[in-house]
C-alpha cells in the first residue's frame, strides 16, 4: 500500500516536472511567437500590403489619361474674359483661375472671407466708410509686372471707368464718387472728377485705402467678387489703355493676372486653355494644364466623360440619371456606371459631389399687371396649387431644397421660420373660389406660362402646375409655352409674361443681393412682376446700412415675410450644387466644414487650385 | 323574236370600270410589298383612330412619380420623363401626325390641281405667270422655307401645317400641268371639243378624271414625306407645344435619354418609320398598278 503511494508520488513528481516543462516550453514558445515573431511578421505583411497597394495605385495612376491636364466640357462659351466687363458664369470660371481679388472666400465657406492678395483682412474705420488693405509683397503678374497698391487701384478704377452697363460695376457704386460718375456721360472730365473724389487711395506701395460715400454692409463681400480682380496695368497700357465707357478689346480676349493659372488661348466656341503658373506666390497648382471645351451637345459630353477624354462635364439636373443609378442618394456617393458603358480598362466610376446649397433661387413670377393676377386670392390659389414636393423629388431629381423666400438657405439673412406656402389643393380651391366670387375671372381662363427653351426643369414645372390646375377644375388653366432665351428675357423684362419660371444666382454673399432685386420697387426682378409694396423699399435700404447682425437678421426676416405674404413669387426651390468628376480627380476638403472647397456656392466653375489628379487620398 | 344573245355583246361603261378595278386588285395581289404597305397603314391608322378606346392613358396624363420606367405590362412602351405612358402617347400622337399630314396633303392637292390645271389648260401667258411663281417656290429649300413660315406665324401645330402646305404645292402643280398638257392634245379632247363641249366641261369631265391617277400616286408618296417633314420640324422645335403628344416632339425630348432610357425616343421613332414605310410602299405599288404603260 505504502509502496504504491510512493510510487505514485514519484510518478506524480515526474509528471509535475514534465507538465511544468511542457507548460514552460509552450508558454515560452507562444510568448515568443506573440512578442517577437508575430509583430515582425505582421509588419512584414503590412509592408507587403502597402507595397502592393502602392503598386496598384501606381498602375491605376498610370492608366489615367492625360495625367497633367484637366479637360472640362461645358455647355457655354465665355462672353468676355475681362473681369471688368464679364458678368456671367462661363467667363467667371476662367477669371476665378487666372485673376485674384484682394480678399476671397475661405475654403468651402461663403460666409467667411480670407485675405488673398491682401496680407490680412482690411481694417474698417470711419464708421464703416473706410477700408484699409495691407497688401502682399513679392507677388508678380504673369507678365512679370510686380503687384502693388497702384496696380490694385488701377484695376478697380478701370472697372468703374469702363462701367459696362451689363457688367458688374454697378455693385461698386458705393465707392466715393463712383455713383456720380456712373450716372454721368462718362467723359474724360467726369473721369477726372471721379479720380479727384479720392475713392481709392494709394497710401504707400503696399497699403490701399478705399473710401465709401456711405456705410454699406455688403461692401466686404463685393470686394471678393470678380469685378474687383487685379489686372496687370502694364498689359492694359500696352494694349489700348483705359477708355471711359468702352471695352478694351484686347483685355476681353486675353488675360494677365496674378492667379495660379496663366492664360494660353481662347478659341471662341471651342476652347479656353490655361496653364499652371510656376511663379505663383503660393505653391504652384498641381494640375499643370486645363482645357475648357465648349460642347453644346449633351450626348457628346457624356460620351467624353465615359471614355475619359474629359475629366468633368456639365450635366443638367434633369439628365443626372444618365450617370447615376436611379435610386435615393446621399450627400456624397461613388457611383459605378453600367458595365457596358466602360470603354476603357480604367473602368468608368466617377464621383458626384452633390447636395450643397447653391446661392440661387428658382421661382415662378406672377406679374400683377395681367388681369386676374392682381387679385391676391388668385395668387394665393396659385401658390397653394403648386406641388412643391413632386417638383423637387421628381422633376429636379432631388437636386433642390424647398424655397422659403427670396434669400437662399446658407446665406446670412435666411430664416427657416418664415411663413411659406405648401401644396394644398383644398386651400387652393378655396382661394380660387374666393377670387371667382369677387369677379376676378370667369371659367375658361387660360394664362400663358413661359420658360426658356431647353430648360427641362422649367418646362416640367409648368406641366406640373398645369396638371394640378386641371385636377382642381377651377375653370382656369395655363398654357405652357417655350421661348428662346433672349426673347424670354425681353418678354419678362417688358412685363409681358403673366407667369414664368426662372432663377436668380448670387453675385456677392450678402442678402442685399437678393432682397433688393426681389423686393425693392426698382429691383430688376420686382419690375418683372410689377411689385410695389408700400414701405418695403425703406426697410430694404435700411437693412443694407445696418451693421449689427442681429438687427439685420430681424429686418431680413421681416422683409421675407412681407414679400411672401403678398405672394408675387412662388418659391419653387433652391437648386443644390453638384459636380460630376471622374474618380481620379481629387478635391481639397475643407476640414472645418467637412465638404469640398469646390462646393463653395460663390465659385463659378472649378477652382482648379484646390484639385489634383491621381488616386492617392 | 330574235334573242338578245344574237346581238353583238357591248360592254357597258360600268362593266368596263368594274373590270378595271378587278384587274387592279388582281395586280395588287401580285405585289406583296404593296400588301405589306397596306397592312402597315391599316394597322397604324387603326391604332390612331381607335386610340380613345385602346389607349390606357390620356395623351397628357402624367404620373410624375413613375417617370422613365422601362416597358412593362402596365406600360407597354415604358414611361417618359414626365411619367407619361409612351404607348398611349404614341397612339394619340398618330392621330395628330397622320390627321394633320392628311390635311396638309389634301389642301396641297387642291392648290396643285387648281394651279396646275389652269396653267396647263389655258397655256400662254397664264401658264407662264403661274409657272414662274411656282419656280419661285421651288427655288427655296422647302424645309427651310417651311421653318421660316412657321417661325414667322408663331409656334403651333396649325401654323406648322400651313407652312407645309405653302411650301408643298409647287412640285405637285408642275406635275398636274404636265399631265394636263399631254392629255389636252389627245383625240378624246378634240372629239369633245368637236361636239361643242364647253371648256369647263372638257376640263372637269374629261381631262381631270384621266389625270387623276398620277396625282393619286404622287399624293400617296408625298404623304410619307409630309409626315417626315412635319415630325422633323416638330423635332427641331416648331409646332408641338410643351407636353403635347406628337411624334417628332416626343423623339426630341427622348433624345437626351438615349443612353439609359432608350424606349422614350425609340417607340415614337419606330412608329414614324412604319407609317412612312407603309405609305411609300403603297405609293410605289399604286404607281405600278395604275401606270397604263406598265399595265398591259
Amino acid at each position: 500500500m505504502k509502496m504504491a503511494t510512493q510510487k505514485k508520488s514519484t510518478l506524480n513528481m515526474k509528471t509535475i516536472v514534465a507538465v511544468t516543462l511542457i507548460v514552460v516550453i509552450v508558454l515560452g514558445g507562444t510568448g515568443g511567437y506573440y512578442l517577437w515573431y508575430l509583430p515582425a511578421e505582421q509588419a512584414r505583411i503590412a509592408e507587403e500590403a502597402k507595397r502592393a497597394a502602392e503598386e496598384v495605385l501606381k498602375r491605376k495612376n498610370a492608366l489615367i489619361p492625360h495625367p497633367d491636364t484637366f479637360v472640362h466640357q461645358v455647355i457655354g462659351d465665355p462672353q468676355f474674359l475681362d473681369p471688368a466687363t464679364d458678368y456671367e458664369t462661363a467667363g467667371g470660371y476662367i477669371i476665378l483661375n487666372v485673376y485674384e481679388t484682394l480678399i476671397f472666400y475661405k475654403g468651402g465657406s461663403a460666409a467667411k472671407l480670407e485675405p488673398l492678395l491682401a496680407e490680412e483682412m482690411p481694417t474698417i474705420t470711419n464708421n464703416g466708410m473706410t477700408y484699409t488693405f495691407k497688401l502682399r509683397k513679392n507677388v508678380k503678374f504673369h507678365d512679370g509686372t510686380p503687384f502693388n497698391a497702384s496696380a490694385a487701384k488701377f484695376s478697380i478704377d478701370r472697372m468703374i471707368t469702363i462701367n459696362e452697363p451689363d457688367g458688374p460695376s454697378w455693385m461698386y457704386d458705393a465707392i466715393k464718387g463712383a455713383a456720380k460718375y456712373m450716372s454721368s456721360n462718362m467723359t474724360d472730365a467726369d473721369v477726372k472728377v471721379y479720380l479727384a473724389a479720392g475713392g481709392i487711395e494709394v497710401v504707400d506701395n503696399y497699403t490701399l485705402r478705399i473710401n465709401l460715400d456711405k456705410a454699406y454692409s455688403p461692401m466686404l463681400y463685393i470686394f471678393a467678387f470678380s469685378g474687383a480682380c487685379v489686372v496687370s496695368p502694364t498689359a492694359v497700357m500696352k494694349h489700348g489703355g483705359v477708355v471711359p465707357g468702352k471695352h478694351n478689346d484686347w483685355m476681353d480676349k486675353n488675360m494677365v493676372g496674378t492667379g495660379p493659372y496663366k492664360f494660353v488661348e481662347w478659341v471662341p466656341r471651342q476652347r479656353v486653355v490655361i496653364e499652371a503658373w510656376e511663379g505663383y506666390w503660393r505653391t504652384p497648382a498641381k494640375i499643370k494644364r486645363a482645357i475648357i471645351q465648349t460642347v453644346p451637345e449633351l450626348g457628346a459630353r457624356e460620351l467624353a466623360l465615359f471614355t475619359g477624354d474629359a475629366d468633368a462635364v456639365g450635366i443638367p439636373a434633369a439628365n443626372i440619371w444618365d450617370i447615376m443609378q436611379k435610386d435615393p442618394w446621399t450627400k456624397e456617393r461613388k457611383i459605378a456606371l453600367r458595365s457596358d458603358l466602360s470603354l476603357k480598362p480604367t473602368g468608368t466610376s466617377m464621383t458626384v459631389y452633390a447636395a450643397y446649397p447653391q446661392f440661387a433661387v428658382n421661382y415662378i413670377g406672377m406679374n400683377v399687371k395681367h388681369k386676374p393676377i392682381d387679385n391676391k386670392d388668385f395668387r394665393y390659389g396659385l401658390s397653394y396649387a403648386f406641388d412643391y414636393k413632386t417638383f423637387i423629388d421628381e422633376i429636379a431629381n432631388g437636386f433642390m431644397e424647398p424655397g422659403k423666400g427670396p434669400i437662399p438657405k446658407g446665406l446670412f439673412g435666411y430664416d427657416d421660420k418664415v411663413s411659406t406656402f405648401s401644396y394644398d389643393p383644398a386651400k387652393a380651391k378655396e382661394y380660387f373660389a374666393k377670387a371667382k366670387a369677387a369677379g376676378a375671372y370667369q371659367d375658361g381662363l387660360k394664362l400663358a406660362y413661359y420658360y426658356n427653351a431647353g430648360n427641362e426643369v422649367r418646362r416640367r414645372g409648368g406641366l406640373l402646375l398645369k396638371d394640378s390646375l386641371d385636377k382642381l377644375n377651377v375653370g382656369f388653366t395655363i398654357d405652357v409655352q417655350e421661348l428662346d432665351w433672349p426673347t424670354f428675357l425681353a418678354k419678362t423684362r417688358r412685363g409681358e409674361a403673366p407667369l414664368f419660371l426662372v432663377g436668380w444666382v448670387v453675385d456677392y454673399a450678402d442678402p442685399h443681393d437678393f432682397a433688393q432685386p426681389f423686393g425693392h420697387s426698382s429691383g430688376t426682378l420686382a419690375k418683372r412682376v410689377s411689385l410695389n409694396i408700400p414701405g418695403l423699399d425703406e426697410k430694404i435700404m435700411k437693412a443694407a446700412e445696418v451693421t449689427d447682425p442681429a438687427e439685420r437678421q430681424k429686418l431680413y426676416t421681416e422683409i421675407t415675410n412681407i414679400i411672401n405674404q403678398e405672394a408675387y413669387y412662388i418659391w419653387v426651390g433652391q437648386p443644390t450644387n453638384y459636380f460630376v468628376l471622374r474618380d481620379w480627380i481629387r478635391v481639397k476638403i475643407d476640414p472645418e466644414l467637412n465638404m469640398p472647397d469646390q462646393a463653395n456656392p460663390m465659385y463659378y466653375g472649378y477652382y482648379l487650385y484646390t484639385m489634383w489628379k491621381g488616386y492617392e487620398k | 323574236m330574235p334573242s338578245d344573245s344574237q346581238k353583238p355583246r357591248v360592254r357597258t361603261r360600268r362593266e368596263a370600270q368594274i373590270d378595271e378595278v378587278k384587274f387592279s386588285l388582281h395586280l395588287l395581289r401580285q405585289s406583296p410589298l404593296a400588301i405589306l404597305g397596306i397592312a402597315l397603314i391599316v394597322f397604324t391608322v387603326g391604332a390612331g383612330v381607335l386610340a380613345p378606346f385602346i389607349a390606357p392613358y390620356g395623351p397628357e396624363q402624367r404620373q410624375w412619380d413613375k417617370s422613365l420606367q422601362p416597358p412593362s405590362q402596365e406600360h407597354l412602351f415604358g414611361t417618359d420623363e414626365t411619367g407619361g405612358d409612351v404607348f398611349s402617347r404614341v397612339l394619340w400622337a398618330i392621330r395628330i401626325d397622320l390627321g394633320l399630314a392628311l390635311l396638309i396633303v389634301v389642301s396641297s392637292l387642291v392648290i396643285e390641281v387648281m394651279v396646275g390645271s389652269v396653267a396647263g389648260y389655258f397655256g400662254g401667258k397664264v401658264d407662264e405667270t403661274l409657272m414662274r411663281v411656282t419656280d419661285v417656290f421651288l427655288a427655296f429649300p422647302s424645309l427651310i422655307l417651311a421653318m421660316a413660315v412657321a417661325a414667322a406665324l408663331g409656334r403651333n401645330l396649325y401654323n406648322l401645317s400651313l407652312s407645309l402646305v405653302v411650301t408643298g404645292w409647287a412640285g405637285g402643280a408642275r406635275l398636274v400641268r404636265g399631265v394636263i398638257l399631254s392629255e389636252r392634245e389627245k383625240l378624246y379632247v378634240e372629239a369633245a371639243r368637236a361636239v361643242g363641249a364647253t371648256r369647263r366641261r372638257i376640263m372637269f369631265q374629261h381631262v381631270l378624271p384621266n389625270a387623276i391617277y398620277p396625282l393619286l400616286v404622287s399624293a400617296t408618296l408625298s404623304l410619307g414625306g409630309t409626315i417626315l417633314g412635319f415630325a422633323g420640324l416638330s423635332f427641331i422645335g416648331f409646332g408641338a407645344g410643351s407636353g403635347m403628344a406628337e411624334l417628332g416632339y416626343m423623339i426630341a425630348l427622348g433624345r437626351d435619354y438615349l443612353y439609359r432610357f432608350p424606349w422614350v425616343a425609340t417607340f415614337p421613332g419606330l412608329t414614324i418609320f412604319f407609317i412612312v414605310l407603309g405609305f411609300n410602299l403603297v405609293g410605289d405599288g399604286l404607281r405600278d398598278i395604275l401606270d397604263p404603260r406598265l399595265r398591259r
